[in-house]
């Protein structure tokens, strides 16, 4: 009885948004327009949370003197610093990221670290791949196979005779095997999508309520 | 241990070690290598060729640090060819950390071109919502977007006055570290009917295949590869010196090789030993 309510709201939004998609009328886009805004507005806010969730994480860890609390420092301190470097700080015209502190801390911080993170998924994937790929199997055998032709056939590193075709082989296998299997996973995900969306429109799937389903 | 039980399990430290030599020696020492061009890199090439002098590109910057080193060299060649051809460009992003990276790299970049901050090209900074911020730029940008990433307000700036959606704009350019193609894919194309090119790090570029083929992207260029053959298209067509692309090319070349022999050493051991333990397990069968 009490989710009569919020089941009604659900479907009521639903079909409006529906409706917008396929519509060219006024008042519906209009709507449209102003349920996105309190959408961004609320995914703003997600921000905030996430920003919450981690400042709590890392306090929960330096209070329990946790593996590793020492690190929860130095995040502390990046948190802070980028926080009242781009909340705080003014210099002229020059406010938040545009602070020359922040732009320092972004570039000379950020940057690099961003940067080796990444970097480090080299060294990583190398020891994935040669412990992974074993031709155990059809299947395997498969995807190493297609693994290795498209890593060569990527960079032009052997060339002449028949390493010649690579380029064309990696690019066939992108082209047909993989755009297949991607676009039955596209539709499978799509539709399931769509069912998923219908059943909580028409309210035959309530979890989203909490509780049971009774 | 014997040999073939060593080949199978070789200490992911002499991998480390054998990557980092094979990656440092070559990006200390960088040779061009000969690149081929595939097909979706030069349809983006072309398609970007053929925006008109004057007109107006969205760019949506939606990479941050941890990405530049597959998505920058791109970045920075289509905005030579862009800002070349005397198109306008605005920018903006989906990923909070990448407003820097953008400001940064379009004050480099158009300051050789003498182009104008808020007349040439303005970067109107990061808003949260993802497929939602694609979806509203449909109607209304300046609805979304009231302010640029100084605060400067849109109204204020010349190039946003004629602006304000994807109907003004020539072409859209996702430079993609994550899934926002499928959103420009799914609202600004399938909903607004918007002309789109990809540029997508390695491990998404498969994802983005299908819509080429659909021309619902009408080009693709695929992570550092993608990167260096736009580097020798810009060479060829503006005289453009190759960056850095085309330099990580061999590092990554010689990577991928170090790499394959890994997995064909372990696969030599695994072979080995299966052929040298079966025929003891079937006698113990018998």
């Amino acid at each position: 009885m009490s989710n009569r309510g919020p089941l009604a709201v659900a479907f009521i939004a639903g079909m409006l948004m529906i409706g917008d998609y396929f519509l060219d009328w006024g008042p519906l886009n209009s709507y449209a327009e102003w349920v996105q805004k309190y959408y961004i507005i609320i995914a703003a806010f997600a921000i905030v949370l996430g920003v919450a969730s981690l400042f709590k994480l890392h306090l929960g860890k330096l209070k329990r003197k946790e593996d590793g609390w020492r690190y929860s420092i130095v995040t502390f301190f990046g948190f802070f610093a980028m926080i009242v470097t781009g909340l705080f700080m003014t210099s002229g015209d020059l406010t938040g990221t545009k602070h020359p502190w922040n732009a320092w801390l972004y570039t000379n911080v950020q940057l690099p670290l961003g940067a080796t993170m990444f970097s480090l998924l080299a060294f990583f994937i190398a020891s994935a791949a040669y412990r992974a790929f074993r031709a155990r199997s059809l299947e395997a055998t498969l995807l190493l196979l297609a693994a290795c032709l498209v890593m060569l056939g990527q960079v032009p590193i052997l060339t002449g005779g028949v390493f010649e075709s690579l380029p064309e082989i990696k690019q066939w296998i992108l082209d047909i095997p993989n755009m297949a299997s991607k676009r039955a996973i596209m539709i499978g995900v799509g539709l399931g999508m769509m069912s998923t969306a219908l059943k909580i429109i028409f309210g035959i799937e309530r979890t989203y309520l909490g509780g049971s389903e009774e | 241990m014997n040999i073939w039980d060593k080949l199978q399990s070789i200490d992911r430290r002499w991998i480390f070690l054998v990557m980092f030599i094979v990656i440092i020696i070559p990006l200390m020492n960088p040779k061009s290598l000969d690149i081929n061009v595939s097909e979706p890199t030069r349809k983006a090439f072309e398609r970007i060729e053929n925006v008109p002098s004057g007109s107006n590109v969205l760019i949506s910057w939606d990479f941050d640090p941890g990405s530049q080193a597959e998505l920058l060299p791109t970045a920075k060649a289509m905005l030579h060819q862009l800002f070349e051809k005397n198109v306008n460009i605005v920018v903006i992003t989906l990923w909070p950390a990448a407003p820097t990276l953008a400001d940064t790299t379009l004050n480099e970049i158009s300051t050789l071109y003498n182009k104008q901050e808020g007349v040439d090209w303005v970067n109107l900074g990061f808003k949260p919502g993802l497929d939602i911020v694609v979806k509203s730029m449909g109607s209304d940008i300046h609805e979304i977007f009231p302010a640029d990433d100084k605060g400067k307000r849109v109204e204020n700036i010349p190039l946003m006055k004629d602006i304000r959606n994807y109907d003004d704009f020539n072409l859209v350019i996702d430079l993609s570290a994550g899934s926002s193609v499928d959103f420009y894919v799914e609202q600004a194309h399938g909903a607004y009917g918007a002309d789109l090119v990809a540029a997508a790090t390695g491990v998404m570029i498969g994802d983005f295949y299908p819509y080429l083929e659909a021309n619902q992207l009408q080009g693709l260029v695929g992570a550092l590869v993608g990167a260096a053959e736009y580097e020798k298209l810009m060479e060829k067509a503006y005289g453009l010196e190759p960056d850095k692309a085309t330099a990580g090319m061999q590092a990554q070349a010689k990577a991928h090789l170090a790499i394959i022999i890994f997995i064909v050493l372990g696969n030599i051991g695994f072979f080995a030993k299966r052929k040298k333990t079966s025929p003891k397990l079937e006698s113990l069968n018998k």
